[in-house]
């Protein structure tokens, strides 16, 4: 692969309150490649819904960006700084180029604009087409989410939340960018909408060819969709590595406590694993590695060195101290016996990757 | 939603319209006429008084002013010749401080000065309300802006009466720029002519300012907050991913629907015009709805305090009977149901 679509450095943002700056998201580092679905993962409150309004420049007061770069590269050689630019330019940039899947089973749409009111303003603002042409794509557009045209006429509230879902992708694929980033967008929908938006998403990246960015909180819509996974922990990547492989064998402490306390249908019986304790105050995160104090492996220099992220083998990287020390034994032991007989371990991994390929083939199969 | 269910909607509002104004009438027809006091005797005292009218108070004149005044026989056997009048007549009955002028006559009068004023002062004050709640809302972060906000807080408290005495003070004592009483120059005969209307609308400066001036900062504070609560909202963050014209978001996203609940504010504040501002109105001498009921209350006169309070509750009713039909137009979430 050439040059990724987007690139993240360092990115911090700060939200200020009167008892002091809430690091919400403390340097974060990521890169989206052409036509892949990256997945964002991690517990409530670990700053994931807050990477993406950085990376959208969406930060609402008192939140603010404190540091990063986020480069736009798309399918050009040349990157733009989106968080450098001025406002005309960033307007221009949006949804032109970086569009956004909100939550839409939330209030995305205006209430008292009809759909097609709301996919046409996007599409008049950017100027890239006349009225009629505009007019003649919502039809297009629609059917490109499975909606029928009818749609188009319909206001918010007559939609089921998993219309307006894809209500939400069909406008933001509306003028074909490069790099699209969805935030939660089977959140909140029952099992069969949130198979139908998965099914959607995928589709819209095979047609369209866009990189995505894909936030939930939730494992098994990842293991569904995405190519690969960043674990995020505390407002810092943990993990980042391809997703089945990831699953099969999570090589961060924290990773493996996600890992095997998700729910598995079908395959043997095994015990599920919570972690430990709560997750730490954005107002003071522990010292160290955030996660040693949930952490069975923590040994002293977790307490006091911050660890980075570092490349494990090709693809797979993990900010955790247990590598570099080589003590590693342990949380091999550990994934052992938390991810269940040995016998089993490959069968459900299967699984696993055939409801991805079902999800990829299935029902709009070429 | 199909044509029946409009039709429905429509008998029930209507038939909902009608049994409120009836109750209203009854109401108010009773509540009048039980105020402890005698209007016969106020007239009789009035002529007294004015006319140096000095006969003895015979019986035969009591119950000839019995006679004119509907105010024979039991209460019920009024109320009945009432409602006969009203509904069957048009009629008001006669009124007694101008005896022997018809009530609707006096009322009529009076009417057009209040919708005048009151009307044309409502509909500023909410243009430039809104305008202004939008802007303070829209630069909300903006110091200059939160300290307007306060400002039109503290104003908007400020009981009217008070700022129509404060202008009266200023403008036509101090300064003595602007008449501080009546609707136009006694020399000057009503009519079309451009001196009348220029002496009019000289007349209805101060009233006007301490109508609009208060009802204003009412509008900007609701607007505003409405503004503030709106631009929190997803949809909002939304538009801003997209990439709109801010022009687009302000007019299309914020305003419409903050305007939704405003529209529906503006049409029963218009409900209300008629009943004027009494204290305004007594303040300036306007000769509008509000003056005439003082002046009304004072001699009990029952037929003209009834035939304002049927007015006032007739525009009320009927401006939410509009609103109901009409809301489902503006706001598709709004049903006939």
């Amino acid at each position: 692969m050439a040059a990724p679509a987007l690139v993240v450095h360092g990115l911090k943002v700060y939200y200020h309150t009167s008892r002091g700056p809430f690091r919400v998201v403390d340097g974060v580092q990521l890169e989206l490649e052409q036509d892949e679905i990256l997945g964002i993962a991690g517990e409530s409150g670990c700053g994931k819904s807050t990477v993406v309004e950085g990376i959208l420049r969406l930060v609402a007061p008192p939140g603010r960006i404190e540091a990063g770069r986020v480069l736009l590269y798309g399918n050009r050689a040349e990157a733009v700084d989106v968080l450098s630019l001025a406002e005309e330019a960033m307007r221009r940039i949006r949804w032109t180029r970086l569009a956004y899947v909100p939550q839409g089973s939330m209030n995305s749409l205006n209430p008292v604009l009809r759909v097609r009111e709301q996919m046409l303003d996007a599409m008049l603002d950017h100027g890239a087409r006349s009225r009629s042409e505009c007019l003649d794509r919502i039809p297009i557009l629609l059917r490109a989410v499975g909606l029928t045209p009818s749609t188009a006429e319909m206001h918010p509230h007559q939609l089921s939340g998993g219309m307006r879902q894809r209500v939400v992708i069909a406008n933001s694929i509306s003028l074909n960018p490069e790099v699209v980033v969805a935030d939660e967008p089977t959140t909140g929908l029952d099992v069969h909408a949130q198979r139908q938006v998965l099914e959607t998403l995928l589709r819209v990246r095979r047609e369209h060819r866009v990189a995505m960015i894909f936030v939930s909180h939730d494992l098994a819509v990842h293991a569904q969709l995405v190519d690969r996974l960043v674990v995020m922990y505390a407002g810092q990547v943990m993990e980042i590595g391809p997703v089945v492989p990831m699953f099969r064998d999570p090589r961060h402490p924290y990773s493996l406590g996600l890992v095997a306390s998700m729910v598995r249908i079908g395959g043997p019986r095994r015990r599920l694993f919570g972690i430990p304790g709560l997750a730490p105050s954005p107002l003071e995160w522990p010292g160290g590695c955030r996660f040693h104090p949930r952490c069975p492996y923590a040994f002293d220099r977790c307490r006091e060195v911050v660890p980075v992220l570092q490349p494990l083998e090709p693809g797979r990287w993990a900010a955790c101290h247990l590598y570099a020390e080589g003590l590693t034994d342990r949380l091999a032991q550990a994934r052992r016996e938390m991810l269940a007989g040995p016998a089993a371990t490959g069968a459900r991994l299967q699984e696993v990757h055939a409801v991805d390929q079902h999800a990829a083939g299935g029902e709009y199969g070429e | 939603m199909g044509q029946g269910a409009f039709w429905t909607f429509l008998l029930r509002r209507v038939a909902g319209y009608l049994v409120s104004l009836a109750v209203a009438i009854t109401v108010t027809f009773f509540f009048f006429h039980l105020i402890p006091g005698n209007p016969i005797q106020a007239y009789i005292t009035s002529l007294q008084e004015n006319y140096g009218y000095n006969a003895p108070v015979s019986n035969q004149l009591i119950i000839h002013y019995e006679k004119e005044f509907g105010l024979q026989g039991t209460l019920w056997h009024q109320y009945v010749l009432y409602l006969r009048n009203v509904f069957l007549r048009g009629n008001l009955g006669v009124s007694f401080i101008s005896f022997p002028t018809p009530a609707q006559r006096l009322i009529a009068q009076a009417l057009p000065w209040t919708i005048g004023l009151f009307g044309v002062a409502v509909i500023i004050a909410w243009s430039i309300g809104i305008l202004a709640g939008m802007a303070l809302g829209w630069f909300r972060r903006a110091r200059a802006a939160q300290w307007l906000a306060t400002l039109a807080l503290i104003f908007s408290q400020i009981p009217y009466y008070l700022l129509a005495l404060g202008l009266v003070f200023t403008f036509a004592y101090g300064m003595a720029i602007l008449p501080a009483r009546d609707a136009y120059s006694a020399s000057l005969t009503p009519g079309l002519s451009f001196t009348f209307i220029m002496s009019v609308a000289r007349h209805a400066i101060l009233p006007a300012c301490s109508l609009i001036l208060i009802a204003v900062c009412g509008w900007l504070i609701s607007t505003r907050s409405l503004i503030v609560s709106i631009l929190g909202e997803d949809y909002l963050t939304y538009a801003q991913a997209k990439g709109l014209r801010q022009g687009r978001i302000l007019r299309q996203y914020a305003l419409r629907n903050a305007l939704l609940p405003q529209l529906t504010a503006l049409a029963i504040s218009l409900g209300f015009v008629v009943n004027g501002a009494y204290l305004v109105e007594y303040v300036f001498n306007w000769p509008g709805i509000g003056y005439l009921f003082v002046s009304a209350l004072g001699q009990m006169d029952y037929n003209v305090l009834q035939g304002i309070v049927l007015i006032s509750i007739f525009s009320v009713l009927t401006a939410n009977l509009l609103i109901d039909l009409t809301l489902p137009l503006v706001d598709a979430r709004v049903g006939y149901r």
